[in-house]
């Protein structure tokens, strides 16, 4: 093969090399939450975990003053693992409902101005954050059900004949943990 | 002749006198749909019947024997309890409502009622019915997972969907507009 041919075939590795580290950088940047998105996650977890915390207060009796602050800690700690899992699950869903939509997100990097590029551009975006709005709720509505239901599961059936500050504490840390690390295999 | 039957009417007439008399029965019973368990309060209920043809007075119901303090509290009532009167073919019911604190067995015996049949007569005694031997055990903690606490479960059920409906809205919401927009992207193209 002649010099000139091994420097084009070089040339265009490397651009191809710079290409795939484009995409990787530019996908963990977007696998970062906002701060938005993280509180957004972290309130809804949060109001997941009440939902258990009053049928321990109602069914299995144990007394509201008194574990206040277990119910308090737990329900914090339980709310940030629940968040991961809805950011990881919104992250895969928005780039599947992306590939669906078939169009290119990806930015021209051409110098050339386009005809009417700044106003695709615009749509581009809108389409983006609806997309990432769509993501998000159906992210939130199916890991708040698949939680619930584990919980149930766990507080009911698997970790009942426990003391009940014993089973509240088994069973949210458990279905939070279930759920995160169920979501996280989805995205590897 | 004569003076004999006049003392045969007046001593048939002592017999065949009706004399207003009172008399109770008196039931105790337990109201509970499964068997109480220590720290668990449960109800006795005494009913006083007069099946007499006259009213009873000062009726005194005792039974605190049955029910010890270093055992059993009460809720609300007292175990003894008195009625001034309680007039012929009525009855009179008193509920009282308890706590047994320790694991045991006890035997719940007929309680006492102290009652007569004139303002100033003689004290006369009945005795109600008795309920038996109760064993009291610690509540298991898969105890409270059986009951139906159907209103629990209803309110959590009604909140969760209450909850989990607005990001099911927000998500129809947004495929509506997701649509419009990639349609639009397309149609340029």
């Amino acid at each position: 093969m002649s010099n000139r041919n091994k420097r084009k075939k070089k040339q265009r590795e490397e651009r191809a090399f710079l290409e795939v580290e484009r995409e990787r950088e530019e996908t963990l940047r977007l696998r970062k939450p906002t701060t938005k998105q993280r509180i957004l996650y972290f309130f809804v977890g949060l109001i997941m975990n009440i939902l258990p915390t009053y049928l321990f207060f109602s069914i299995y009796e144990m007394d509201l003053l008194k574990s206040l602050p277990l119910f308090g800690f737990v329900s914090i700690i339980c709310s940030i693992i629940l968040s991961m899992g809805y950011h990881n699950v919104s992250f895969f869903l928005k780039h599947r409902i992306i590939k669906k939509s078939g169009v290119n997100f990806q930015k021209q990097r051409t110098k050339k101005k386009v005809a009417g590029g700044e106003r695709e551009e615009r749509q581009k975006k809108q389409l983006e954050s609806t997309i990432t709005t769509q993501a998000v709720s159906l992210s939130l509505l199916y890991n708040s059900l698949f939680y619930l239901a584990v919980v149930l599961i766990f507080a009911f059936y698997i970790t009942w004949i426990f003391e009940a500050p014993t089973n509240y504490v088994l069973s949210l840390a458990c279905a939070s943990s279930i759920v995160t690390y169920i979501s996280s295999t989805k995205i590897q | 002749m004569k003076i004999l039957f006049v003392i045969l009417l007046l001593l048939a007439s002592l017999v065949f006198t009706e004399v207003e008399q009172g008399n109770l029965i008196v039931e105790k019973d337990i109201l509970v749909t499964t068997l109480p368990h220590t720290e668990e309060e449960f109800t006795i209920l005494y009913t006083l019947y007069n099946v007499g043809n006259g009213p009873v007075y000062d009726v005194r119901l005792q039974d605190s024997d049955n029910f010890p303090k270093d055992k059993y509290s009460t809720e609300l009532s007292q175990i003894d309890t008195n009625w001034d009167q309680i007039e012929a073919e009525s009855n009179a019911t008193h509920a009282v409502i308890l706590k047994r604190h320790s694991v045991g067995s006890d035997f719940l015996g007929p309680a006492t009622v102290l009652f007569k049949n004139t303002p100033n007569g003689q004290d006369l005694t009945s005795t109600s019915t008795y309920i038996g031997r109760l064993n009291f055990t610690p509540k298991s903690p898969g105890e409270s997972r059986k009951s139906p606490n159907w209103e629990h479960w209803i309110i959590f059920s009604v909140v969760a969907a209450l909850v989990l409906v607005i990001p099911f809205l927000l998500f129809k919401k947004s495929e509506k507009k997701k649509k419009r927009l990639a349609m639009n992207l397309r149609k340029k193209k």
